[in-house]
């Protein structure tokens, strides 16, 4: 057995050190080689028309709230780009966690996307249902990551923690997650490209610019008073919570 | 195409550096020195199958030392096996109603016995554990039982010597991490396959019921079967049976689903090896199952969500009684919690 896998690896990697044919896929169910190009993403977390600064800065929300973020992250997975020609990739494990005070989370990129021109772009603001409840996972979805909740088990999707006069105790532990049932949390967003597009091209790795405001958290379609939501955790106020940040993530620029 | 070449490639690689498959002897296969997960004969399929996991002798004995490492909880006093005890069915023993964690802090749920596991569709008293895998981050971190985050026992476990050596022989080499651990405590705990009672010999045609043991398996299908289903002695569902509410106004099930029909709801625990696992009940209040028998005759409480087939309670007669607990005891299987193979280690 060992010997066959050496040989077999053996020619797999003769074959994979010759050229790439040049053979462009000008149709979804061309089965044959597709060439592809990465596509850049980089997400700045913003309050409004600011970068968000961690703990120094204090913000007013929706419901005229004074307040400032100690902690902010969340999960964006299951990122699908949609071509011109209605070809929709669909990125395989696509699981990432999103750390303000982590730059390196802020940045991204998606390997392996078919060369052509994309209109459009959906992920999950969370996880899906199924990484849910498929027992022990690794990289984002590493319970180590302190997205996990081990009593209810499922991941956070979203945590925003900080401090806030309004609150009884002076701080907010905003924790957003669940995947089933009437507070399901899950929610699907699709920033408007505008009248731009992702064009992925050979020889040049175009860049998508995104903003999350975290103003969004709290509003629309209901407004959080942070002296009423000031720890959140599976329920009808994750869920509220949920439905505002669904739009909090939008493209502000396509770099190609 | 480079990228796709690479994946095959790779994965190639990992097919030839695994370890050929002979370290499980055939011949002992369905022998207690097994490490093959056991269906037995008529059982339903299990939940969790162990795709993805493989059992290897190495992976579960990884599994087993770390089932009984005290290093898991903050103060190095308690492992799983603390509140898991073989020879109590693995559970916490007769005297301790609920669970004991550090410092002596008291849970509110009476441990529950470990067995069968693989079938269970919702894992813990109120189902808030959905894979088998992730159930051991839920007491590790639980501060009134291990209080240790997940991140700093695996540190613990990284900088362990025995440690390195057991996660190389299950895995090739020396790296901790969480998907392993975890993977090698559902390796552990998933074997613990209860099937070998009186009940099952009988099933099997080696051994008959005594008189009274029919009876009571009569009165068991009468009474009983609805919820508590062979072969696994209960379909794992989430019932409030009738219990006054203890002091704790533990609302069970509902703190997972925040569903009002699941206020007070608890999982139907199975009726096997109830001569090792007393107290009985959520909370541990009985200590006999005659305490048992006559809160269902008798003690039935109509609190709010209580399962229709219990209001009115189960009439049952001192004799159906005496025949039912001859049954039961038919249910203890006395090869599990003596099977060298779960026995405590460090």
């Amino acid at each position: 057995m060992r010997k066959l896998s050496v040989i077999v690896l053996f020619l797999v990697l003769a074959v994979s050190c010759k050229k790439d044919p040049i053979t462009q896929s000008t149709n979804n169910n061309d089965t044959g080689f597709v060439q592809t190009n990465s596509v850049d993403f980089q997400i700045t977390n913003m309050v409004g028309s600011m970068p968000l600064a961690l703990n120094t800065q204090t913000y007013i929300n929706e419901n005229l709230d004074t307040f400032s973020v100690s902690l902010f992250k969340y999960y964006i997975s299951n990122i699908k780009l949609k071509r011109d020609d209605g070809y929709e990739f669909v990125e395989p494990e696509s699981y990432r966690l999103i750390k303000q005070n982590d730059s390196t989370s802020l940045s991204f990129s998606i390997p392996n996307v078919p060369l052509g021109n994309y209109i459009s772009m959906e992920f999950i603001i969370g996880v899906d249902s199924l990484r849910n409840c498929s027992g022990a996972q690794t990289g984002a979805l590493d319970p180590i990551h302190d997205m996990f909740w081990d009593w209810a088990q499922g991941y956070i999707f979203a945590k925003m923690e900080g401090s806030c006069n309004a609150s009884p105790f002076g701080n907010f532990f905003q924790h957003i997650g669940g995947f089933t049932g009437q507070w399901n949390t899950i929610v699907k967003s699709s920033p408007s490209f505008g009248t731009n597009l992702i064009q992925v091209v050979s020889n040049k790795v175009p860049k998508v610019m995104m903003k999350t405001d975290i103003l969004e958290w709290f509003k629309n379609p209901s407004t959080i008073d942070l002296a009423g939501y000031s720890s959140v955790a599976i329920g009808k106020k994750a869920h509220e919570i949920a439905l505002n940040y669904a739009d909090m993530i939008s493209v502000t620029a396509i770099v190609n | 195409m480079k990228g796709i070449l690479k994946i095959i490639s790779l994965s190639l690689l990992f097919v030839s550096c695994k370890k050929d498959p002979e370290i499980i002897n055939p011949a002992t296969i369905g022998s207690e020195n097994s490490y093959e997960p056991v269906v037995p004969a008529g059982w339903p399929n299990p939940v969790y199958d162990f795709t993805g996991n493989t059992v290897t002798y190495d992976g579960f004995t990884l599994g087993r030392y770390l089932f009984y490492e005290p290093m898991l909880s903050l103060d190095s006093t308690i492992s799983c096996g603390s509140c898991h005890m073989q020879v109590f069915g693995f559970t916490n023993g007769p005297s301790h109603a609920t669970s004991h964690g550090v410092n002596g802090l008291l849970g509110k749920r009476n441990s529950p016995a470990l067995f069968n596991l693989t079938w269970h569709t919702k894992i813990m008293w109120d189902g808030g554990v959905n894979n088998l895998e992730n159930q051991p981050i839920g007491p590790i971190q639980n501060p009134i039982e291990m209080n240790l985050s997940l991140s700093n026992a695996l540190l613990r476990i990284a900088a362990s010597s025995k440690y390195k050596t057991l996660f190389k022989n299950a895995y090739g080499d020396t790296v901790v991490t969480s998907q392993r651990f975890l993977k090698s405590f559902a390796q552990f705990m998933g074997l613990m396959v209860s099937y070998n009672s009186k009940y099952d010999k009988v099933k099997n045609g080696k051994e008959t019921f005594t008189a009274a043991e029919n009876n009571g398996y009569t009165v068991f299908k009468n009474k009983c079967a609805s919820c508590h289903n062979e072969p696994l002695f209960s379909d794992y569902s989430f019932r409030n049976n009738g219990l006054p509410i203890n002091s704790y106004q533990d609302s069970g099930r509902y703190k997972i689903t925040l569903d009002a029909n699941d206020i007070f709801r608890f999982k139907t625990p199975s009726l096997r090896n109830l001569g090792f696992t007393s107290p009985y009940m959520h909370d541990g209040r009985f200590s006999s199952l005659t305490q048992v028998l006559n809160h269902y005759e008798t003690g039935v409480s109509p609190t709010i969500n209580l399962d229709p087939l219990l209001s009115g309670g189960i009439a049952l007669s001192p004799q159906e009684k005496s025949d039912l607990l001859s049954f039961l005891a038919t249910l203890n299987d006395y090869s599990l919690f003596n099977d060298s193979r779960f026995k405590e280690i460090h």
